[in-house]
């Protein structure tokens, strides 16, 4: 997967810094020592180099295409987000609410463990703030016994599919122009921790939700 | 006629294709993966009519099947061919999607938009995915009069 290229169209992931973080990371694979010029990059880079010790050889830019997303949108997002930092005490889960609720039907339970990990982590990503208006996570069992997860919001889509063949499940997000043009998506369970992959993914979204909130 | 208007109908079979928040789901255009021993290129479709002229939409939604019921009893909505054709050019794989006209005797409109073969479910997802984010407002029978 090459999110990089950069060709005489626009850019089609539009990850700031993304050429700087690829320096840095070439940087300690070849030489094994930091030179990042932010902290940023030296604790992303950090995280990757203990990446590729756990899991071994894996695709290079599937692991630092996710850990951008995550570490460097949430960086980015950091400073918009955190007047919305909750002062309630509990978490109000309305959003996730039916779609917990379709889990005790999925007849695979193997899926549904699956399922509820991955809310489980959505709920907990979102549970240090506090908007108003999450639109609802849906939970649908296909026809072939495959689950969808799909969550839409006003310029976001995301997805995750749940298959019988476990490591064959996938997550998808796609996002329009005033969202920057996101298509990103990828297998769930072949090499990145999943709680690093929706990480990535809550970050993108939270500037979507930021920008709801102002506009409710 | 081979060159192609700028937007295609989809018909809304299943009330769970649009969600309680009006959004249209990504189910709303996954593809039928029975069309596959159909087709020479083992692909897989997802059913249109292409919008030739301003008849169609209401031909879509009153569109009938042979016991005389409506195929699209909940709506239909519009996708515009250029976020069809952004979809080809702006993926992360190759020529995931084309599309097709494939006149039946009783709709000269009838198209597909075709999903070629070894894709990835989360690819399909991803382009069904923004083709939801696109398309067009739900249009009913009550909407359209």
């Amino acid at each position: 997967m090459s999110s990089r290229i950069e060709t005489n169209q626009r850019p089609i992931y539009t990850v700031p810094g993304l050429i700087e973080m690829e320096k840095d990371f070439d940087q300690v694979i070849i030489t094994g020592s930091y030179s990042a010029a932010t902290f940023l990059n030296a604790r992303i880079v950090s995280r990757l180099r203990d990446e590729i010790t756990d899991y071994g050889e894996k695709d290079l830019s599937e692991l630092y295409n996710g850990y951008i997303l995550s570490q460097l949108q949430a960086s980015d997002l950091f400073a918009n987000t955190t007047k919305y930092i909750s002062t309630k005490k509990g978490f109000q889960l309305e959003f996730s609410k039916d779609a917990r609720a379709e889990l005790v039907k999925i007849t695979n339970r193997t899926l549904a463990d699956q399922v509820e990990k991955i809310l489980n982590i959505i709920e907990s990503q979102l549970q240090p703030y506090d908007f108003l208006t999450i639109p609802p996570i849906y939970v649908d069992e296909l026809e072939n016994g495959s689950i969808l997860i799909e969550w839409a919001f006003d310029n976001v889509r995301l997805g995750f599919n749940i298959e019988n063949q476990i490591s064959n499940s996938g997550y998808f997000l796609a996002s329009n122009h005033l969202a920057g043009e996101i298509r990103n998506s990828g297998y769930l369970f072949r090499g990145l921790r999943l709680g690093t992959i929706i990480h990535s993914l809550i970050s993108l979204l939270l500037d979507d939700l930021i920008n709801h909130e102002r506009i409710s | 006629m081979n060159e192609y208007p700028r937007a295609c109908i989809r018909g809304i079979q299943k009330g769970s294709s649009i969600r309680s928040n009006n959004k249209a789901s990504l189910k709303l255009f996954l593809p039928d993966d029975r069309t596959k021993k159909y087709r020479n290129d083992n692909g897989i479709e997802t059913s249109i009519n292409w919008e030739d002229n301003e008849t169609v939409l209401d031909f879509t939604l009153n569109y009938k099947d042979d016991n005389n019921r409506l195929v699209f009893p909940n709506g239909a909505v519009r996708l515009s061919r250029d976020r069809i054709d952004s979809v080809i050019t702006n993926t992360n794989v190759s020529n995931p999607v084309s599309y097709e006209r494939d006149k039946l005797e009783d709709n000269p409109y009838h198209g597909n938009i075709v999903f070629r073969d070894g894709l990835a479910q989360h690819d399909i997802n991803l382009i069904c995915g923004t083709f939801a984010l696109y398309c067009s407002k739900v249009h009913t029978r009550q909407s359209n009069s």
